[in-house]
């Protein structure tokens, strides 16, 4: 066998063995070239950190995945928008998409039992008695007026979700599902209500802990 | 792989809604691998997971009868990291804007289990690793993944194991070289 042959059969062993993959056969093999060449158990040893290493790191990059939840269900609409949104991100988001729409809707959503006072995740309330006021409206309203009270901070580009295309007369549109997200700050009384969890940058964030808190303020502080 | 073969809980469930979910749990933490794998660098990972669960849950349905959900959701997360990720690095500038005050928080990291040298020395694996060309940086994080064993990749990437075996060796072969040519970050401090 070849310098190459032997070092590539050596190479695929080592991971064979650092994954768990290798066979009574393999080890065998190992063995006999270890006998040649004992540094081979050195190379092994490495070769295990390594992964451990890595393995490692790439364990605290992934545990994000765990605070993921699929939603439940879709419905169809603006509902499904504002539903979805809301088992998937929390209340802040979602009430957010119902101010979006509550100016022109005023009355439906409230008889499908969204935007009911438990469930304003301590929103700041926009004037929407005023039925001419437009989506954009109420929500540059409620951007101005958080401004304002210091409840929020900033609006960050909104993620876009979905872009599908609409036949029309004047050919084809777009109609796009967005999710809009705003910077706020919210009044924590008692600490022990946060942990610190890994963002995925590694870096520390402080984390809502169990209910008592708005839900929206899951995403990092 | 069919249906049948497909050996998780994820059809144990009866609702169509729990079914999804489960799949999802069943799948997430590879799922956050093949998006590091992909993603540029300032992309959220968490931004991430969030718009594949939601696109999986969007085609349920479709997705519980294909015979292979695994690679669909390899597909997607790999479409959602490449699509999305330039997007985020807008977002994360907006972040630092307003709230500087809160990245301090990041200062008091702690690991109790490995010491900083080695927490340093695995993230530069993986800042490495991520620099790989795509056929080989995706199996080595997936098997850095607990638990992903060859079989378990080869199902995710749709490609026989040996395939598997062949890339990860390659790759680790390819992260070691270039590990021991570029100094550490504390090298380079210094």
């Amino acid at each position: 066998m070849s310098e190459d042959m032997e070092r590539i059969l050596e190479e695929v062993l080592i991971a064979r063995v650092t994954d768990g993959e290798a066979t009574n056969r393999d080890w065998a093999e190992v063995e006999r070239l270890a006998e040649q060449d004992p540094l081979l158990w050195r190379r092994l040893a490495e070769a295990q950190r390594s992964h451990a290493l890595l393995s490692r790191a790439v364990e605290d990059q992934i545990a994000v995945a765990e605070l993921i939840e699929a939603p439940a269900g879709v419905r169809t609409g603006v509902l499904a928008t504002i539903g979805r949104v809301r088992e998937y991100s929390g209340w802040a988001i979602a009430a957010m998409l119902a101010l979006i729409f509550v100016g022109a809707r005023l009355g439906w959503l409230g008889a499908m039992g969204f935007g009911s006072g438990s469930q304003q995740a301590g929103f700041i309330t926009v004037p929407v008695a005023d039925t001419t006021m437009t989506p954009d409206d109420a929500w540059a309203a409620y951007i101005d007026k958080g401004t304002q009270t210091g409840q929020v901070l900033g609006e960050m580009p909104a993620m876009v979700v979905e872009a599908r295309p609409i036949q029309g007369e004047g050919g084809t549109t777009y109609e796009v599902v967005v999710v809009k997200r705003v910077i706020t700050v919210e009044r924590v009384t008692d600490p022990t209500m946060l942990r610190v969890q890994r963002n995925d940058a590694g870096d520390a964030v402080l984390i809502p802990n169990g209910s008592g808190f708005p839900a929206s303020s899951e995403q990092p502080l | 792989m069919t249906r049948q073969d497909d050996n998780h809980s994820a059809y144990a469930a009866t609702e169509p809604g729990d079914r999804v979910r489960e799949l999802w749990q069943a799948h997430r933490r590879w799922v956050a691998a093949i998006l590091l794998a992909h993603k540029p660098r300032e992309a959220d990972l968490e931004d991430l997971l969030q718009e594949v669960a939601m696109r999986l849950v969007r085609h349920g349905d479709e997705v519980e009868g294909l015979a292979s959900p695994k690679n669909w959701l390899r597909t997607v997360a790999v479409n959602v990291a490449r699509t999305h990720g330039r997007k985020q690095k807008v977002r994360r500038r907006v972040w630092a804007k307003e709230a500087p005050e809160m990245e301090s928080i990041s200062d008091g990291r702690t690991d109790p289990v490995m010491d900083k040298a080695e927490i340093e020395e695995g993230e530069r694996a993986l800042d490495l690793a991520r620099t790989l060309p795509e056929q080989y940086r995706e199996p080595l994080l997936l098997r850095a993944v607990r638990g992903m064993s060859y079989r378990q990749i080869a199902d995710v990437m749709g490609v026989p194991v040996t395939t598997v075996e062949t890339r990860i060796v390659r790759g680790r072969r390819m992260l070691r070289e270039l590990m021991e040519s570029r100094p550490q970050r504390a090298a380079e401090v210094a």
